[in-house]
């Protein structure tokens, strides 16, 4: 049901050395890092088993500033990206970033975003081609 | 890799009212409701049975909570174990839980104050 999730850290090194050895019991590494350069803003940890990285672990919260998280749930196809992406907006919600493929991420990554009541990012993602 | 996700909101009849919405074309539905005035309130999402995404009121405002999959109780004591050792705050050894037959879970409680928990499900 769940695709992925992340959310930003206070101090990302200490909460990087924190899961690297929390997580090791579960067969749950670190299989991608995206840096600061690379971004040109956040530098993230993703983890995952099995090379799919599904949590994700970022620099950028103020200490002291109410989090947003960000989760991403699985589409089984695009149809179903757009019509969460309809639904949403018409729920109330705000758009984040309307269905398209993000090619950045990877060649079929077809993905939509909304902000939540609380500001928090919700993504439907289908990784199949079509 | 993900046993259940639990998301504070600060309205939570607002945010059901948001999510019901929201996840039914992704065949999402809320299976559990427990939202009364005054006390702890929470939702659970899920497809087949199994409420991976909760939504609960803000009394733990920001905070996080996600559940791993553990394939055994010994992975769930040493998760409990390492991250204690990697500098966690206990939130919960090791042990049964009554939220359902033979559910095995450990709490630690991460550099940011969210709640991570490992939870193996099968019979001991």
């Amino acid at each position: 049901m769940l695709d992925h999730m992340g959310f930003p850290a206070v101090d990302f090194d200490k909460s990087k050395a924190f899961y690297d050895k929390a997580l090791a019991p579960l067969g749950i590494s670190v299989v991608m890092s995206v840096s600061a350069e690379e971004t040109g803003g956040d530098a993230f940890a993703g983890y995952g088993s099995d090379g799919k990285p599904d949590f994700w672990v970022s620099t950028g919260r103020p200490a002291g500033e109410i989090m947003h998280f960000h989760v991403a749930f699985v589409a089984k196809d695009r149809a179903t990206v757009d019509a969460f992406y309809a639904a949403a907006i018409a729920a109330g919600g705000r758009d984040n970033g309307e269905p398209g493929l993000r090619p950045h991420y990877h060649p079929n990554y077809y993905a939509a975003f909304v902000l939540d009541p609380d500001g928090n990012n919700i993504e439907a993602v289908c990784h199949k081609p079509e | 890799m993900f046993d259940h996700i639990d998301c504070p909101v600060t309205d939570i009849q607002r945010s059901v009212a948001f999510y019901d919405e929201l996840l039914a074309p992704l065949g999402i539905t809320r299976l559990i409701t427990r939202i009364s005035p005054g006390a702890a309130s929470n939702a659970g999402y899920g497809r087949d049975g199994h409420a991976g995404f909760w939504l609960s009121d803000a009394s733990r405002k920001g905070q996080l909570h996600i559940g791993f999959s553990a394939s055994t109780r010994e992975a769930v004591a040493a998760f409990h174990t390492a991250g204690l050792a990697a500098g966690g705050t206990d939130n919960g050894g090791p042990g049964l839980r009554p939220y359902a037959t033979n559910y095995f879970a450990a709490y630690v409680i991460d550099p940011d104050g969210h709640n991570m928990e490992a939870v193996c499900r099968a019979a001991g």
